[in-house]
């Protein structure tokens, strides 16, 4: 891992369109800007671990035969 | 083109039919392309398959089956991303999780799919700020299965 040292306000580039800023630093939480394109999603770690887990036991709980779902018709309504 | 699949069999596909996710899903960067199927017509669930893996399938819903009141102004940055111009060539559907029973299913509301239906690119996308989880459970709909919404219309393959 790359370790680099910034002070408040100081910043470090990711590629050329990834911009992270040190907005504030107090006791041991660092305050992140980040500056990237929409198509970058930017998640905290663990946010984005529970989405992968989520994903994976949506996968290993393994998806029900046509039977065993059942007839369920859905609502009139304009679409969205 | 054919894939084969553990629940509809040897399902025959176009380029046109497929979903793209460019970035994959969340951790599962691998997986970009995906076709949607219906179990039956208007059925308030759907399939997303992967064509990229044989057996990978995930069972598909609209949010709102899980929380009425989704909030979808959330997804406004994805939308953009996606270049979404118009609320009809936007559809929104989470992935769900079968524990045995329909009424035990769990939908991931802290991680929706939102999909550009002309382009036909999607996302996986983690709304940090709403107050989803990701295992929500239906709603209402224990009592009138009439009530359960479809939202991946738009997106008919095969």
């Amino acid at each position: 891992m790359l370790v680099l040292s910034r002070k408040r306000d100081q910043r470090i580039m990711i590629g050329n369109n990834v911009r992270l800023t040190v907005v504030d630093v107090r006791g041991d939480t660092v305050q992140l800007g980040i500056e990237a394109p929409k198509e970058i999603p930017v998640y905290r770690e663990e946010i984005y671990k529970s989405i992968q887990e989520a994903n994976q036991d949506a996968l290993d709980q393994k998806m029900p035969r046509p039977e065993e779902l059942g007839k369920v018709k859905p609502m009139n309504r304009k679409p969205r | 083109m054919i894939i084969k699949d553990t629940i509809f069999g040897d399902i025959q596909y176009t380029k046109e039919d497929l979903l793209q996710l460019p970035l994959g899903l969340v951790g599962m960067p691998h997986l970009t392309r995906f076709l949607i199927l219906d179990f039956e017509e208007e059925h308030a669930f759907k399939a997303l398959i992967s064509t990229e893996e044989p057996g990978i399938n995930f069972l598909i819903s609209d949010p709102r089956n899980f929380r009425s009141d989704f909030d979808f102004s959330l997804l406004s940055p994805t939308r953009e991303a996606l270049k979404v111009e118009k609320d009809e060539d936007q559809a929104i559907f989470v992935l769900c999780t079968w524990r045995g029973k329909f009424e035990n299913t769990t939908g991931n509301l802290l991680g929706p799919i939102v999909v550009n239906v002309k382009s036909r690119k999607a996302m996986q996308v983690i709304l940090e700020r709403g107050s989803y989880t990701t295992h929500e459970t239906l709603s209402s709909m224990a009592d009138d299965v009439a009530e359960v919404r479809v939202e991946a219309s738009g997106l008919k393959v095969g």
